[in-house]
């Protein structure tokens, strides 16, 4: 593994792409870090990351048409604030 | 010449005391997989970490996202959890008095992001970055009933020392003078190494092992159990 992967999808696609992420035998709810435009809820969107380089060859490939991606030799955390940046979102914070 | 007494962490968990110890410096107790077919490799994913306390608390992670990577520096191995949604969890009882020994590093910090949160029902038990930079502390009644909080550095390889009782709590960072807190009953219902019971919260961290002990260990305890716990992270 290589590459940092920062997933994003919107939270009306969440249920899809996580599905099929889960079909693939990656487990389920893959896409669980909520975001929004103004780091409050509601969430609009869901992100995730992971260091999966398989699963970045097929976001390139587009299996995943939903699911927004940035792929890159980086930390995660840059990887991760890159992408939401990127789409104007901030993490919403869910303190239990 | 006087022989220095050696510890067997095993040997705290003996007559039917409950709790986990985890050792990431054992490559036979880590799985890429939380079924626990796939041995783990450097630089991939880890969904379950073997419980070697012999209760059978195994740490897992069945969402591949969420997993923490096995790094190694030098001949040290350890969990990377990347403060996004990366966690591990193990559910089973916990009550005070209880003590956690742990090797880590945290790589940075936000205020709530948990280095132990709770397993399930309740936020308690948990050791969680909070107040300031870089300060951490224990929770009790709820995630914001914290004290014991203690300055640790970012950045570094520790060891802490928590200990729940009913006569309040104690924090430590390395051999320092622990920092006493209020009393408060604990039953976190496990424990999620890396988040919160809800997987939020995630902490930027590293894990080298953690030994958690449902009783009250002695400060002899304490000092041999400490060195057995740095050593992991070659301290």
């Amino acid at each position: 593994v290589t590459l940092s992967l920062a997933l994003l999808v919107t939270a009306v696609d969440r249920a899809s792409v996580n599905a099929a992420l889960e079909s693939t035998g990656r487990g389920p709810g893959n896409l669980s870090v909520p975001c929004s435009s103004t780091g409050s809820a509601p969430a609009t969107h869901y992100a995730a990351h992971t260091w999966d380089d398989d699963l970045a060859a097929r976001c390139a490939a587009s299996d995943f048409p939903a699911l927004l991606f940035r792929a890159a030799d980086a930390e995660a955390s840059d990887n991760f604030l890159a992408l939401l940046s990127a789409h104007g979102l901030n993490t919403v914070d869910e303190d239990g | 010449m006087p022989t220095r007494r050696r510890l067997d962490p095993a040997s705290l968990f003996v007559n039917g005391v409950g709790g986990a110890l985890y050792d990431i410096s054992d490559a036979a107790s880590i799985f890429q997989d939380s079924a626990g077919t796939i041995p783990a490799a450097v630089n991939s994913p880890v969904g379950r970490v073997l419980d070697r306390s012999g209760n059978g608390n195994h740490a897992l992670q069945a969402t591949s996202a969420a997993r923490p990577i096995l790094r190694q520096a030098g001949a040290i191995r350890y969990l990377e959890f990347d403060g996004i949604d990366d966690f591990l969890r193990a559910l089973f009882a916990v009550a005070e008095p209880m003590t956690r020994v742990s090797a880590i590093r945290q790589i940075s910090w936000t205020d709530s992001d948990r280095i132990f949160g709770a397993g399930a029902t309740v936020s308690n038990g948990e050791l969680i970055q909070r107040t300031a930079t870089p300060r951490m502390a224990l929770t009790t009644a709820s995630s914001s009933a914290t004290s014991t909080n203690t300055e640790a550095p970012i950045g570094v390889d520790i060891v802490v020392t928590e200990q729940f009782a009913a006569a309040g709590q104690q924090l430590a960072v390395n051999n320092g003078t622990p920092s006493a807190g209020s009393a408060g009953a604990i039953a976190p219902g496990g424990v999620t190494i890396g988040a919160n019971r809800f997987g939020s919260n995630a902490g930027n961290i590293r894990l080298y092992a953690s030994c958690m002990v449902n009783r009250a260990l002695s400060a002899a305890e304490q000092n041999l159990l400490r060195p057995y716990i740095g050593g992991k992270a070659g301290l």
